[in-house]
């Protein structure tokens, strides 16, 4: 969507994207909760079970809420929007060099595309946030047996990966702004914790590939670009008896 | 863009992403910096984890960055390696702790030959956040977890030419002072290291800067009656010289209000540094507040 260039186009974009993100802000959300004392593929419960409902024996662990009034179709439909207006970005995430470096703010920054591009990843963080939950394993009914097919939360939750997988690699844009409002929607504490309950590989996967990112994301920029930066003092000689 | 916004945006943004993926892979970042740092070789267990695989040097922004990720994410690891007051060590408590000394002494060694004025100054930061973040560390067992060489580490980063990096050596003095205060003063050579380090800093024109110093300083102080006529000894000079002036001000300055003025702001100051040194020194000993009160 982004390699039109007209405005309104953009505008409108963005206009969804954000009222989106306010309804949502509205919407209540959830919490879904799973035994711990069982393996974690086996730990999450039914679809839109109720909060507080029993599920089997041992401790219970909230991992994380989900969006009780929203109509799956429409929750579906708009993750995978979402998730589809955030591809071209995440593409772009790492530089060409293969290391992420602090990108020099683009003159038209504000424009409608960028603003519409700052909206989706809002957007994405805010329903990874808000609807986590979807994100456990397919559940299991009380006596751990796997539930019924779910074709509903299946899918749902392949949408939210897939998100995720999206959402992610915003987080450690070498463009600042959209660093920061995927950041700004604060999804690491849910996701985590309802990503804790994947299997082993997959689970590491992605927090050791996020880990990797940050800790590349985190650099600062290359001299030419820090000597720019209006730093008064940080250009100076250090002390003679700190410069080996 | 500049340092301080690019600085805030990192810790307010990346540096909680940090700190919540540290809280699932608590060693991830730190041996992941001890890896890069060149201080361990990757030989703890986990070290890949926030690596991308090359070990050793590499530019001072790799450095830093380690530096800083390992900072964000050390309170999760601290959760598992200190034990609460009253408490048992946590399990694993023990292997997870030796990766934080090889940290430390990483941080601690010089930044290399190579880098840049500007690296060396945030490089030099990066210990001093370091330093800072461990001090629960280094206050649990202040030989074994290395406080000395830490202390001496921030304390040779005060006169620092960027503003950034003394103002970081600053607060991380100022936390050990809060965290380490009976550490310091039991040891001679720490608390000397410290007041020489004082000695050096009385002439920072800043005054709230200063004043931060000197209240660390007598916070340590008040932990060793011996220290504290060393300690008081100075500001009470500057007190008197001051008083003297503003005294010999009315004879040769004349009615030049400003010159007046001028010499009373000095004497603010001094009156000030004198105000930071004494607040802390009330837990001391009567016969150290008597022998301290002699000099006034």
């Amino acid at each position: 969507m982004w390699a039109t260039s007209n405005p309104n186009l953009h505008a409108q974009a963005r206009l969804s994207f954000e009222l989106c993100r306010a309804a949502l802000d509205l919407e209540d959300a959830e919490p879904e909760f799973a035994a711990t004392a069982t393996a974690p593929a086996a730990a999450a419960i039914d679809f839109r079970a109720a909060s507080g409902r029993a599920c089997g024996a041992g401790a219970r662990q909230m991992v994380g809420t989900l969006l009780p009034a929203v109509p799956v179709a429409a929750l579906h439909e708009l993750l995978l929007a979402t998730a589809r207006a955030i591809e071209p970005l995440a593409s772009t995430a790492v530089g060409e060099a293969g290391e992420p470096a602090e990108e020099e703010e683009d003159e038209d920054e504000e424009d409608e595309a960028s603003g519409a591009q700052l909206a989706a990843v809002g957007l994405g963080g805010a329903l990874l946030n808000k609807a986590t939950a979807l994100l456990a394993p397919p559940g299991v009914d009380d006596s751990g047996r796997p539930a019924a097919a779910d074709a509903a939360r299946g899918a749902l939750r392949e949408a939210m990966v897939a998100l995720l997988q999206r959402v992610v690699p915003c987080a450690t844009h070498r463009h600042r702004p959209l660093c920061e409002v995927a950041l700004g929607t604060d999804f690491w504490p849910a996701v985590l914790r309802a990503v804790a309950t994947w299997d082993g590989p997959p689970r590491d996967a992605l927090v050791e590939g996020a880990a990797v990112a940050l800790a590349a994301r985190v650099s600062f920029p290359a001299e030419e670009l820090l000597a720019s930066w209006d730093e008064v003092g940080l250009e100076e000689d250090p002390n003679p008896d700190l410069k080996p | 863009m500049g340092l301080e916004e690019y600085c805030e945006f990192r810790e307010a943004f990346l540096g909680v992403a940090v700190a919540e993926l540290g809280r699932q892979r608590p060693v991830a970042f730190a041996a992941h910096a001890v890896q890069v740092l060149g201080a361990g070789g990757g030989a703890h267990e986990g070290g890949g984890a926030a690596g991308g695989g090359a070990a050793g040097g590499g530019s001072w922004q790799r450095r830093e960055a380690a530096l800083f990720a390992a900072t964000a994410s050390v309170e999760g690891l601290l959760s598992r390696v200190l034990a609460p007051p009253g408490m048992p060590p946590p399990a694993a408590a023990a292997e997870t702790g030796t990766l934080l000394v090889p940290l430390l002494r990483a941080a601690l060694a010089p930044p290399p030959a190579a880098a840049s004025a500007a690296g060396v100054a945030l490089l030099l930061r990066a210990r001093c956040k370091l330093v800072t973040a461990l001090a629960p560390f280094l206050a649990a067992a202040p030989a074994e977890h290395g406080l000395e060489a830490a202390l001496r580490g921030v304390l040779g980063c005060l006169p620092h030419a960027a503003a950034t990096t003394a103002a970081a050596a600053l607060e991380s003095v100022v936390h050990l002072s809060r965290r380490c205060a009976d550490e310091i003063a039991s040891s001679e050579p720490l608390i000397e290291a410290l007041l020489d380090a004082l000695g050096r800093q009385l002439a920072d024109p800043d005054a709230e800067r200063r004043a931060a110093l000197i209240s660390a300083c007598g916070r340590v102080v008040a932990c060793s009656a011996s220290h504290a006529e060393r300690f008081v000894a100075p500001f009470v000079a500057e007190l008197q010289r001051a008083s003297a002036t503003l005294d010999g001000a009315a004879d040769y300055l004349g009615p030049a209000y400003e010159s007046r003025a001028r010499v009373a702001a000095q004497l603010a100051e001094r009156l000030g540094d004198a105000t930071a040194a004494l607040a802390p020194l009330r837990p001391l000993p009567k016969p150290a507040l008597v022998a301290v009160r002699t000099h006034l």
